[in-house]
């Protein structure tokens, strides 16, 4: 399918506030989480466009939370704003003590993404989760605030979800935004059924424990092949975020990051450039094969992906 | 006095299983005034908290000892004195006598970190610095400038402009030496001014200085250093405790480029995926990592040219890692291999001989 017809705008709501702007420069602009705070408010809507793998190009709506603001969404620019998109992501502050005001607003701005776009997909962000102090206390308001969250939608029949609302618990300092950002960038590739058969080939001919795809520029996860089980379910984002940390490091120095290769008696890791878009993850724990087999298979899935799968401006 | 332990040591029933070496362990002091950052600073290096959840933390009222055992370089006892002007109390510096009652001034300390908040005002450092003075002149008197340096980390820096930490470094250093003078000790204790911040790398550099200084064994470690560094015409190498990313040695050589951060980096990089892949906080002597890196010399900015860090586990808990071009790498591991045995060879021995020593 051509992306033409596929709404790809992506709005980015909630509250004045609650984090936007912050998560967006922290993922799309390089950002390190410290920096946060010298964000300003956002007036009205920043809009940005970010190219990422194959087809897919972002437009991304950071929309300034402020209450005149989003009064004007809802008023005078409804259709402007809540036409032709994509992904609604709805940002909730974990700390505010006004929830009832906060779930208000959600319920109007749902509603009128529902009137004017039926196929969007909805993600809510519980943010700020690191200023809760315990991670049990983290864990039982998510819950709580999740349940709210699927009342409101409970209201609103309208919305062709595919599914159900996605809500995440995030925090700017650590990986849980590599999580939730990931998610929603795997829910809106085309073709991505296709890139992970591609990829558990690829992983097969390598004999790999594992094979995964950064996005180059966000190293956000796009997709993986695990033909071993793993005890670490929140792997991925990690290494999205050790990496991307260690990627703005270099650029401190006035150095970038090229590859990594790192081997102890148990496995071997190799984070190379892949695509011209990508990087590729290949995780080894067979000892018999050696690193320089796995670079050629590394070299020869390069060609591979670069022609059919991650190319950018065809259609498949 | 609680006694808390980070590392890899056997525990029996959460004491420390060393009593005997105990008392031979150096000794570092850390002081000043309430929420200056003191218990953060220590929990960030040596219990590997996140900067940020140091928000959290309750002031500190008790005198808190830990033993650092991670590896045989990095090994001593850092006691923390709060901040707390209770009457009597060790931070109670017009109080010398309640200090020396405590015993921390004698051979055994090394150093005193003297931690100051850079986001409070000139005046209250300069209050601060005027009670460590009194402090420096009881070591001087009792004849220990020679052994304690005192070491003042201006903290909370990681919004500061450089141009703003030279200043504050700068003040800091006139008032030090007027109150020094005024006591009649000028330039008589060793005293010297770091600026840091939990948020970056500047913490893990100025507490490795103030180690390094403490550790007897640094001149033939920089030697050895030297020596592979110079085989395999390398740029820099650095020695590492993997437990707190403290920086134990470097080679002599001047280098203009900043590896020294990277190369911490890099640590993370390795213990994080190991703690994934690998068998978690366990040691793996084969360790061994590359990370590629392009950069531009800083000599000659239009040349653009490919340089490798290169990391291998030289004893437990100790890392080697070494920034080399990537035209000094390539064709040449044996060679590279082969210094790096001698010189893990060379540092065993050194492990030894300090181990033997103690018996
Ligand atoms: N503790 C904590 N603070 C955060 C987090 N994310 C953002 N912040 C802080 O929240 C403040 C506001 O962030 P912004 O990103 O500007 O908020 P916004 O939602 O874009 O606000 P508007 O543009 O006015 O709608 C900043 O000071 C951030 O540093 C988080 O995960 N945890
Ligand atoms: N901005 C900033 N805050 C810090 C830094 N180090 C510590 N803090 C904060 O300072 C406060 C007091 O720290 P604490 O370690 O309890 O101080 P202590 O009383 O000297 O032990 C805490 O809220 C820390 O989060 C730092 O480098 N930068
Ligand atoms: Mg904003």
């Amino acid at each position: 399918p051509s992306m033409a017809n596929v709404p790809n705008k992506v709005l980015l709501m909630g509250k004045h506030n609650t984090g936007k702007t912050s998560m967006r420069s922290i993922i799309f602009a390089d950002y390190i989480a410290r920096d946060t705070r010298r964000l300003g408010p956002t007036i009205d809507v920043d809009y940005s466009m970010v190219r990422f793998v194959g087809d897919l190009v972002l437009n991304l709506w950071d929309c300034g939370g402020q209450d005149n603001f989003m009064e004007s969404y809802l008023k005078t620019q409804r259709e402007h704003i809540f036409k032709h998109v994509g992904v609604l992501i709805y940002v909730f502050d974990v700390q505010s003590s006004e929830i009832e005001d906060d779930m208000q607003k959600f319920e109007e701005c749902i509603q009128a993404v529902a009137e004017n776009s039926d196929t969007c997909k909805v993600f809510c962000l519980i943010h700020k989760m690191d200023t809760i102090q315990l991670e049990s206390d983290r864990e039982a308001r998510f819950r709580d605030h999740r349940a709210r969250i699927m009342e409101s939608i409970g209201k609103f029949e309208i919305i062709d979800r595919g599914g159900a609302v996605t809500c995440f618990r995030t925090s700017i300092w650590d990986e849980t935004l590599y999580k939730a950002w990931s998610s929603i960038v795997y829910s809106l590739i085309p073709n991505i059924k296709m890139l992970e058969e591609q990829l558990q080939c690829f992983a097969n001919i390598c004999e790999a424990d594992e094979v995964v795809l950064f996005e180059k520029k966000t190293f956000l996860v796009l997709v993986h092949a695990t033909m071993r089980e793993h005890k670490d379910v929140h792997r991925f984002e990690k290494i999205s975020n050790f990496i991307k940390q260690f990627k703005l490091s270099c650029s401190k120095s006035s150095s970038k990051f090229a590859s990594l290769e790192l081997r102890n008696s148990q496995f071997t890791a190799f984070v190379e450039n892949f695509t011209s878009n990508t990087y590729v993850m290949v995780v080894m724990s067979d000892p018999d094969i050696e690193a320089a087999a796995t670079r050629i298979n590394i070299n020869a899935g390069r060609q591979h992906f670069e022609r059919n799968s991650l190319a950018s401006g065809e259609i498949h | 006095v609680s006694t808390q332990s980070t590392g890899e040591r056997p525990r029996v029933n959460g004491t420390v299983l060393m009593a005997e070496t105990q008392k031979e362990l150096p000794r570092i002091l850390l002081m000043g005034p309430p929420r200056a950052g003191k218990t953060s600073l220590r929990k960030v290096i040596f219990n590997k908290m996140a900067p940020q959840e140091t928000i959290f933390m309750e002031p500190n009222t008790q005198v808190t000892k830990t033993c650092i055992a991670n590896s045989a370089f990095v090994e001593l006892e850092l006691v923390e004195l709060p901040g707390t002007g209770m009457i009597g109390f060790p931070n109670d510096f017009y109080n010398v006598k309640a200090f020396e009652d405590a015993k921390f001034l004698d051979q055994r300390t090394g150093a005193i970190i003297f931690v100051l908040d850079s986001q409070e005002s000139e005046d209250s450092w300069r209050e601060e610095i005027k009670k460590m003075c009194i402090l420096a002149k009881k070591v001087h008197d009792d004849g220990l400038s020679k052994s304690i340096s005192f070491e003042v980390f201006l903290h909370k820096t990681e919004n500061m402009q450089d141009e703003k930490k030279t200043e504050i470094q700068r003040i800091v250093n006139t008032v030090i030496s007027e109150n020094l003078d005024d006591a009649g000790i000028g330039g008589a204790v060793q005293c010297s001014c770091h600026v840091t911040s939990i948020y970056d790398q500047t913490v893990f550099e100025s507490f490795s200085k103030v180690a390094r200084k403490l550790l007897p064994e640094e001149g033939i470690l920089e030697n050895l250093l030297d020596t592979m560094v110079n085989s395999c015409r390398m740029v820099k190498a650095y020695m590492f405790d993997m437990v707190s990313k403290m920086c134990v040695a470097s080679d002599s050589c001047i280098c203009l480029e900043r590896h020294n951060e990277l190369c911490s980096d890099m640590i993370d990089i390795v213990i994080d995926f190991s703690a994934i892949y690998g068998s978690g906080d366990q040691f793996d002597p084969e360790s061994f990592s590359i990370i590629k890196l392009d950069t531009k010399s800083a000599a000659n900015k239009s040349r653009q040219n490919t340089v490798l860090l290169y990391l291998r586990a030289v004893a437990k808990n100790v890392a080697l890692v070494c920034v080399i071009e990537q035209e000094a790498y390539d064709g040449k591991m044996g060679l590279i291999d082969y210094n790096f045995t001698q010189f893990r060879e060379g540092v065993e021995e050194l492990i030894r001989a300090k181990e033997s020593e103690r018996e």
